[in-house]
């Protein structure tokens, strides 16, 4: 099933060269063509946003967002300083696509910021890695922006064009919350990194006051090729609302974890085979698609289901960041969601009300029942925290925590009561009689 | 432009967010955060609303008004998002309003009886967060905090000192200071009015009082020029708080810590009880009708010509009318009021103090330039309105003889030494003659002779810069309330007269008294009778008055202390025949220089008018009554009136004496001329010895500030001595110890020494907090610096 696919073609191209992260590689590969012809050709910004917008290609950091119309938001008359941010901040638990662009072929990354920046009428671009990278993907890629800078490729004055575009590299302190655009903004201008409350969006209003766009190390990593290829090559795999390639990461009760480049719509059992299948010939009991701040789908509906954004959508959940945590039918849900909740209990960055005091609740409640304290009022709590949170936080990390919670009581009721003991399968009026009962209750309140 | 909410039409202006636009229209939406002198942080999330066409609430308070959209602030998303909000609000607060000092006027249990559910499901463990200790003003009580940040901008962007934080993320941030500190900006305690829930208190009165015993007065402050306004609140005939009165024209809705916590010396024990009189030698406590019949023998017509009497210019404008009157109608002329300065040489080209614009526009100024003030920690609120010119982009400039930390930046800060002040404003003003000479409307106005014989020709480059920078429109000139102790300070005052008039700028002398315009207009002036008219009968000033070694001294509302030579006039109430002091407080050295003190009531039970800075008359009721035996001045003075025979009815009271006052005053203002006498200065010496400088510390100020003890407990770096390392090494000071001996006048002090390079050259910079510094003398005098 999986011998005509079309694996790594694009963010993972150089993988099958044996130095895959060099600049002689890329450049062996036809690298920085793309870059070059449009400094030699003085290609206009309108042609290659309009290139960008027909190539169909979306937000790979998880919104799905047309990147085209993305940079189509900037104003190009206006004399602001604009900036061009690239998310590296690769934080979403079950995600290690970035890592590895960042690791083989950082080249891509850079070509694709330049090629932003002309677009979008940047001269500077910043380039914001999460802390955790410090080691060899921090070094890949400085090593490859050092190589671009001493090709003239980045710079003032690249290849005697006049035109000046800088990147620079920023690492990360280590939180979640930094992954959201506008506390990645908050954070590189030197502050903590709370998010900003929209509007006015980055486009308009964004680093340091001036228009910014901020695009994921994937997408950017894939606009080189679309350009060098064109729309239609890329359009040509997917599905029609979903076209061109996509990186998963796939974990979990695998045999062969790890990230995988396919065609958008290519279904999931396909991809499981790429991943070598259920580790011990296990069944399939759940997989969450797309990062852990998604909504965990049972595995019969995701063995139905293809791997592009309206698929996924249609049965419940959503592609996400494309990672692909695969659980098998040993698996407690019950603990997975208190590991969840843990995560976001946190990552929280505490600014506003419903995230700070919501994850920590939900935590709590779950913790209680896994230790065996929960009643059913409990459950019947933690179904409504998600519902209070969701839709009313300044950034989505709210959201991001509600979503898993409450699909994990949705698909696993039956485990969570499981937790719940006969004694405390009573409605809580009864537990306030049994309270105001109890002896020592009435003496403490004389 | 229009927007619905809840189906009715309002009309809006680009740029406001829909909260506004509610707020004008008296819609009701619930929210912690959101805080219209603020910016909008819009992380408390109980201001959401619907907004129709969009499936998710929305903040009102960060959501621009946008035509033709419509709102809805009580449908059941937007109930529903508030209700959710004030559930997660409550989750982690102690909901111990029992024994909170907010409790009864806390924005929290207001919101939450109205949008919060009957009971909590929330039954885990609560949030506890550990009380940082940030200074005597401020109790903290973090347990309480939701985190509504409101505290945190206020300090980054009202205060303009980032003294608090969010610290650490999630449900563990905690808002405190970066490093475990005190909080220091002047004006801290106008976090604990905008903290909507009981984080942060008002140490003084923590525990002490409900806020629904309370009766509130309104009144006015009597510590800067700057009158703000405030309300009192009263418990039990004693002040229990004090809080801001919202005045957008003035203070807007802050107050200065000065202001909000003197109140705690009202029962000081160094209070005046009861009258007290010198008999065979011992002072003791007598009866009223004793002490006036005292007051009545002793202060006689042989003595008349041979007496003075000194008022404070904080005292009420009614107490300085009476108080001349009194002495006037006496035949008692040496009457002054400004006891901290030192020579008169130019008394008849002296103006009327006040600032040439009202505070309100300081903020839309182009241009400011600060003459030794330190007006950060000396008047909070109008350093408040030049840190808004300054964020309007107003250019700052400061002449100095210490480098003080404003919150704001400075174009250009020239440090100098105040010895050579007279000359540098002689420099502006050569330059400005130069660059202005081609002005017409300038023609008639010329410089003095004697001024112009001092040009020397220009070299500072800052000079010409800080005087380029005046000559912009909207400028202003400030004369910092320290120059009231300059030798020349007549003379700084009609030099920045000339530079206003060639830079058409506005000028100002910032006093520290809160009336000082008061006692000029009510006439406390040797050579002023009320209401600005000149005097046939011209007495002493103050300096003469003391030089003179008169008979009787009379003291209204004024310490030892508060004299510019204080050594001098020791040595004058000693050889007096007869002192007499009308006195709230009164230490138990100072008793010793008084026949006769009678007990004045405090600023706080009296009524009165204040007279500030912008000429603003602001009138203020009693708000308590007189503690002790004490009594309000202008009782007493009426009382002294009638013991030396003036024809008034035993009748008069308060509101007679108002409509005098008022006829022959408020409604018959004299601005003084300009005088047309030609200038003549002495020739400008230029003198080589250490400058003492460092004006009064600012909880130092008056008899009241010095006896508020939680104020006097603020970090003040007391007891110091700043030099810089130039002045050390020229003097022959051994760096290697930290303490040194300075003489001032017969005086002689071992103190701290620090090296601080912000401080000019040949100058000691000591600030006057205690009475120690203060027996040294004044600033701007010689000084000696030795080893120990």
């Amino acid at each position: 099933m999986t011998d005509n696919l079309r694996l790594n073609e694009l963010c993972y191209s150089t993988l099958s060269s044996n130095n895959p992260n060099t600049y002689d590689t890329y450049i062996k590969l036809g690298g920085y063509e793309t870059w070059k012809n449009i400094l030699l050709n003085k290609l206009s910004k309108q042609e290659i946003i309009d290139t960008v917008i027909d190539s169909g290609l979306r937000g790979r950091g998880g919104a799905g967002f047309s990147t085209g119309r993305k940079w189509s938001f900037i104003n190009q008359d206006s004399t602001d300083t604009k900036y061009l941010v690239c998310n590296a901040d690769e934080s979403e638990p079950g995600t290690c696509k970035d890592r590895d662009i960042l690791r083989y072929n950082p080249h891509a990354l850079i070509e694709g910021m330049l090629i932003a920046s002309y677009a979008i009428g940047a001269e500077t671009a910043y380039c914001y890695l999460r802390g955790e990278f410090i080691d060899d993907v921090y070094t890949s890629f400085k090593n490859a922006l050092k190589d671009a800078y001493d090709n003239k490729l980045v710079g003032k004055n690249i290849l005697k064009s006049d035109i000046n575009i800088d990147i620079h590299d920023l690492i990360g302190a280590g939180a979640y919350i930094v992954g959201e655009e506008t506390a990645m903004l908050e954070s590189i201008e030197g502050k903590k990194g709370f998010p900003r409350y929209k509007p006015p969006f980055p486009a308009l209003k964004g680093l340091f006051g001036c228009p910014t766009i901020i695009n994921n190390v994937e997408t950017l990593a894939s606009v080189p090729k679309i350009l060098d290829n064109g729309s239609n090559w890329f359009k040509s795999v997917g599905t029609e609302a979903s076209p061109g390639f996509k990186c998963f990461s796939v974990s979990g009760h695998v045999n062969k974890p790890g990230n995988y480049e396919i065609p958008l719509g290519t279904s999931f059992e396909t991809l499981l085979d790429l991943a070598g299948g259920m580790k011990n010939g296990k069944n399939l009991k759940a997989v969450i698609p797309g990062g852990s701040s998604v909504p965990v789908l049972p595995g019969d509906i995701m063995m139905k289901t293809n791997m592009d954004y309206e698929s996924i959508a249609n049965a419940g959940s959503l592609l996400g960041s494309g990672a692909v945590i695969v659980m098998d039918e040993t698996t407690n849900m019950v603990e997975v969601i208190h590991r969840i909740a843990r995560f976001y209990y946190s990552e929280s960055c505490g600014q506003c009300t419903p995230c700070r005091e919501g994850t920590g609740w939900m935590y709590k409640v779950i913790d209680k029942i896994i230790k065996g304290h929960g009643t059913l009022d409990d459950i019947k709590t933690l179904e409504s925290i998600p519902k209070m949170i969701s839709g009313s936080t300044i950034c989505a990390l709210g959201d991001a925590a509600a979503m898993p919670v409450e699909s994990f009581i949705n698909h696993y009721r039956h485990e969570f009561l499981s937790y719940i003991k006969k004694e405390n399968k009573v409605e809580n009026s009864n537990a306030k009689s049994n309270l105001y009962n109890n002896k020592e209750f009435v003496l403490h309140k004389k | 432009m229009k927007i619905k909410i809840n189906n009715k039409e309002f009309h809006f202006a680009k740029g406001e967010t829909v909260i506004q636009v509610a707020d004008r229209n008296g819609i009701h939406i619930p929210r912690f955060c959101y805080h219209d002198k603020l910016s909008i942080a819009a992380n408390c999330r109980m201001c959401l609303i619907e907004q129709v066409g969009i499936n998710k609430p929305q903040p009102a308070c960060s959501t621009p008004a946008m035509e033709n959209q419509e709102y809805f602030t009580k449908s059941d998303l937007a109930k529903n998002s508030q209700k959710n909000t004030m559930e997660f609000l409550l989750i982690n607060h102690p909901l111990d309003c029992p024994v909170c000092d907010q409790g009864g006027m806390c924005e929290l249990q207001d919101q939450a009886l109205m949008h919060g559910r009957v009971k909590s499901r929330y039954e885990q463990e609560k949030r506890v967060v550990i009380d940082r200790n940030i200074g005597p003003l401020i109790k903290t009580n973090m347990t309480r905090c939701i985190h509504c940040t409101r505290c945190v901008r206020y300090g980054e962007e009202i205060a303009g000192i980032k003294e608090f934080g969010a610290i650490g993320r999630g449900e563990g941030m905690e808002i405190r200071t970066y490093l475990s500190s005190a909080i220091n900006s002047p004006m801290s305690g106008n976090m604990i009015d905008i903290c909507p829930v009981g984080a942060l208190n008002a140490s003084p009165s923590h525990m002490k009082g409900r806020t629904w015993e309370l009766e509130e007065v309104k009144s006015i402050s009597s510590h800067d020029c700057v009158g703000s306004n405030m309300n009192i609140h009263i418990s039990d005939n004693s002040v229990f708080r004090v809080v801001p009165h919202e005045n957008e024209k003035i203070n807007e809705i802050w107050i200065s810590d000065r202001d909000r916590f003197s109140y705690e010396a009202i029962d000081h024990p160094d209070r005046v009880k009861k009258p007290i009189a010198k008999v065979n030698g011992r002072h003791i406590e007598v009866e009223w009708e004793e002490a006036f019949e005292i007051i009545k023998t002793k202060i006689k017509d042989t003595r008349f010509g041979k007496s003075a009497g000194f008022i404070s210019a904080s005292s009420t404008v009614e107490e300085q009318y009476l108080f001349q009157k009194w002495l006037r109608e006496i035949n008692i002329n040496n009457i002054d009021h400004r006891v901290s300065q030192c020579k008169f040489n130019y008394e008849e080209y002296d103006f009327f103090p006040k600032l040439d614009i009202p505070i309100k526009e300081i903020e839309n100024t182009k241009s400011i330039l600060l003459l030794d003030s330190d007006i950060t920690n000396q008047q909070p609120i109008l350093s408040h309105k030049i840190r808004k010119a300054f964020l309007n982009n107003a250019k700052i400039n400061s002449i100095s003889s210490y480098k003080y930390k404003y919150n704001f930046d400075t174009n250009n800060s020239l440090l100098i030494n105040p010895n050579i002040l007279v000359e540098t404003l002689i420099d502006i003003i050569e330059y400005l003659s130069v660059v202005t000479i081609s002005d017409k409307t300038l023609k008639s106005f010329d410089i003095p002779e004697d001024i112009r014989k001092n040009f020397k020709g220009l070299t500072n480059k800052n000079i010409i810069e800080i005087s380029n920078d005046l000559l912009i429109q909207d400028s202003l000139v400030i004369l910092g309330s320290n120059l009231k102790n300059h030798p020349e300070f007549q003379l700084l005052k009609i030099l920045v007269n000339i530079i206003s008039v060639l830079t058409k700028s506005n000028k100002g002398y910032l006093s520290e008294n809160c009336n000082e315009a008061g006692a000029w207009l009510t006439g406390c002036l040797p050579n002023k009778l009320e209401g600005m008219i000149d005097s046939k009968n011209t007495g002493l000033n103050v300096s003469e008055s003391i030089k003179e070694n008169l008979d009787t001294y009379i003291l209204y509302n004024l310490e030892l202390i508060d004299f510019y030579n204080n050594s001098e006039l020791k040595s004058s109430l000693e050889n007096a025949e007869f002192v007499l002091g009308i006195q709230s407080y009164i230490t138990e050295e100072e008793m010793n220089y008084y026949d006769v003190i009678l007990p004045l009531a405090t600023v706080f039970e009296s009524p009165g008018t204040f007279i500030n800075i912008e000429n603003e008359w602001q009138s203020f009721v009693q708000c308590c009554s007189p503690h002790y035996m004490s009594k309000e001045g202008w009782k007493i003075l009426t009382k002294l009136r009638l013991v030396h025979g003036s024809e008034i009815g035993e009748t008069l009271d308060y509101i007679d004496i108002l409509n005098e006052i008022d006829s022959i005053i408020r409604n018959n203002k004299k601005i003084l001329d300009e005088s047309k006498k030609k200038l003549s200065i002495d020739k400008i010496k230029k003198e080589d010895f250490l400058i003492r400088c460092g004006g009064d510390s600012s909880y130092f100020t008056d008899s009241v500030v010095r006896r508020a003890t939680s104020l006097n407990k603020v970090n003040i770096n007391k007891n110091l001595v700043r030099v810089n390392k130039k002045t050390l090494e020229q003097n022959n000071i051994d760096l290697s110890k930290n303490k040194i001996i300075i003489k001032q006048g017969k005086n002689k002090l071992l103190v701290d020494l620090v090296i601080d390079e912000n401080v000019s050259n040949d100058c000691v910079y000591i600030i006057n907090s205690n009475k120690e510094h203060y027996d040294l003398g004044k600033q701007y005098q010689p000084i000696i610096i030795e080893n120990v």
